[in-house]
């Protein structure tokens, strides 16, 4: 069981000491902070939101909102906990937000069926020759993407945090609020219905 | 336990976190059901399909652009940031466009009003021209009393005059100096002006508090009660007294050029009151007694008609100068009474 979200390698200071010293003023220690989970962030906005622009926009407003609430943040949970509390609401809020749901519907209704800022546009840009396998295996990431896309809201967000993400089904359950047994019902059933949704495709 | 049940405790039974006792009853099903089996390997490849989806990197400029977003907090971008996004927890727009509207119709209602200020100014000078011909009266009193100083106030004015903000318009008429056909008096023409009540008082220090307009009254006042001492050299004390050993032939031609200025005089005032003007100061010359210039205040739109009758009765030395400024309500005339010699 992994208690606390894996930090970066080579990361020489944990995040209390970074916090701390961004809190006497060094603003270099967020920087630090930042670099250390902008991938993470930038990963699991990219699940929620199936969209490069609209998470690159979400995992920002995270660290500009981790900047100015670093005052309160008491230590009572770990810095990852709370931080990936932060990125789950601020997906959620934009997932719920009308200028999210008119974007995706204007661009579902100009080019149906595929997003322009799907990962397979995103990834045509790659100008290096694919083989056919990287080819099939990008088509599947997409297909499972869109599979857990297709998730009502807490049973994506559970099977993200824990499949994609790794988190234990504790942290989870700090992330999310949910209790622990309705963080596992909400696994499994999230699990089997991504298994018959992806039906000939794994 | 049925399939069902199994297949619920898969998810748990693949992660690892199922109790024992639960372990060993999903662990028992499945070494005897096929179909269970196969469902734990589908939900195994899920799993492992998940956890290796290529995940997505943020872009290397990230940072950058997180300190380009942050940073407008400070300057001209924050404060344009702060007031108008997001637009819709801001003050709207149509509030701030109605608090503008409201201070530029302030600011141009004003500016008529000023505007309006200033063109009422006349209209109030001569809304207190009761007040001004009392202070009038009591100059006139005050003469009486005290020649000297009123005789101080008089060429103090004079002296004034051109420095006026309202230019006086200078005329001068060329008087004949024949015989005169009929000599009126002087006294029958200086009744145009108007008489001073009786027992009026004023203390001195009031004299400086007047208006202007009504300081040009004060000083027809002067003017005109100078022409009554004139009449009663006894109470006044005239400056021409003891000048009557001049020739009888000088003393007949001073006479004659009296009697025609005199005539001129009144026939002047006349047209001032005809024009709607009124008098304001008569000059006389200190040694003859003579009619030397009139002062009047004419109606601008009578201006042309009031030089239109002064050249009916003599001609002008000069043409007279034309009124551009119509808009303004009255303009100052003074009429030289020039011999011809």
């Amino acid at each position: 069981m992994n208690e606390e979200i894996k930090t970066p390698k080579g990361a020489t200071q944990g995040d209390a000491a970074l916090i701390n010293s961004f809190l006497e003023g060094n603003r270099a220690a967020f920087d630090q902070i930042v670099l250390r989970y902008k991938d993470k962030m930038y990963n699991l906005c990219y699940c929620f939101l199936d969209d490069h622009e609209e998470a690159n926009d979400a995992a920002q407003e995270i660290f500009i909102k981790i900047c100015r609430s670093l005052k309160q943040f008491k230590f009572k949970s770990s810095f990852s906990t709370w931080l990936y509390r932060i990125a789950v609401n601020t997906c959620r809020n934009r997932l719920k937000s009308a200028d999210y749901r008119h974007r995706r519907k204007r661009v579902s209704i100009d080019n149906p069926g595929v997003s322009l800022d799907s990962p397979g546009s995103m990834e045509i840009r790659d100008e290096s020759p694919s083989p056919s396998i990287e080819l099939e295996k990008r088509e599947r990431s997409m297909l499972i993407r869109r599979a857990i896309k297709s998730l009502p809201p807490e049973q994506k967000t559970v099977v993200t945090l824990r499949d994609i993400e790794g988190l234990s089904y504790d942290e989870i359950a700090k992330i999310t609020g949910l209790h622990l047994g309705t963080v596992k019902s909400k696994i499994a059933r999230a699990r089997l219905d991504l298994k018959d949704k992806l039906k000939g495709v794994i | 336990m049925e399939c069902a049940e199994i297949e619920e405790l898969l998810s748990e039974y693949i992660d690892g976190i199922l109790g024992e006792n639960r372990k060993a009853l999903v662990e028992k099903h499945l070494s005897t059901c096929q179909s269970c089996r196969e469902e734990l390997a589908s939900l195994k490849a899920l799993v492992n399909e998940l956890g290796s989806l290529d995940s997505v990197e943020a872009p290397r400029d990230f940072l950058e652009k997180l300190h380009e977003r942050m940073e407008p907090r400070f300057g001209l971008g924050r404060l344009i940031h702060w007031l108008f996004v997001p637009v819709r927890i801001k003050v709207p727009l149509e509030f701030a466009t109605v608090g503008a509207i409201a201070l530029l119709i302030f600011y141009v209602s004003s500016m008529e009003e000023r505007k309006s200020q200033i063109a009422r100014a006349p209209e109030i000078s001569t809304s207190v021209q009761s007040e001004e011909e009392r202070a009038l009266d009591t100059v006139k009193t005050t003469l009486e009393k005290e020649p000297e100083k009123a005789k101080r106030l008089f060429e103090q004015e004079t002296v004034r005059q051109p420095d006026q903000e309202r230019k006086t318009i200078e005329l001068a008429l060329i008087l004949e100096t024949g015989t005169p056909e009929s000599v009126h008096p002087p006294s029958s023409v200086r009744e145009a002006a108007p008489a001073p009540p009786e027992g009026a008082r004023v203390a001195g220090e009031n004299f400086v508090e007047v208006a202007r307009p009504m300081e040009e009254k004060q000083v027809a006042a002067v003017a005109q009660d100078v022409e009554k001492k004139r009449d009663e050299p006894e109470q006044v004390g005239r400056a021409t007294e003891g000048r009557a050993e001049e020739s009888p032939i000088s003393k007949n031609q001073a006479e004659s050029s009296r009697v025609h200025a005199d005539k001129a005089l009144s026939k002047v005032k006349e047209i001032v009151s005809r024009v709607g003007g009124k008098v304001i100061l008569v000059e006389y010359e200190a040694e003859t007694d003579r009619p030397k210039s009139i002062h009047a205040e004419i109606p601008a739109k009578g201006y042309r008609s009031f030089v239109e009758y002064l050249e009916e009765i003599a001609s002008l030395r000069t043409p007279p100068p034309i009124l551009y400024k119509e808009d303004q309500e009255s303009v100052l005339v003074r009429i030289r009474f020039v011999p011809l010699s």
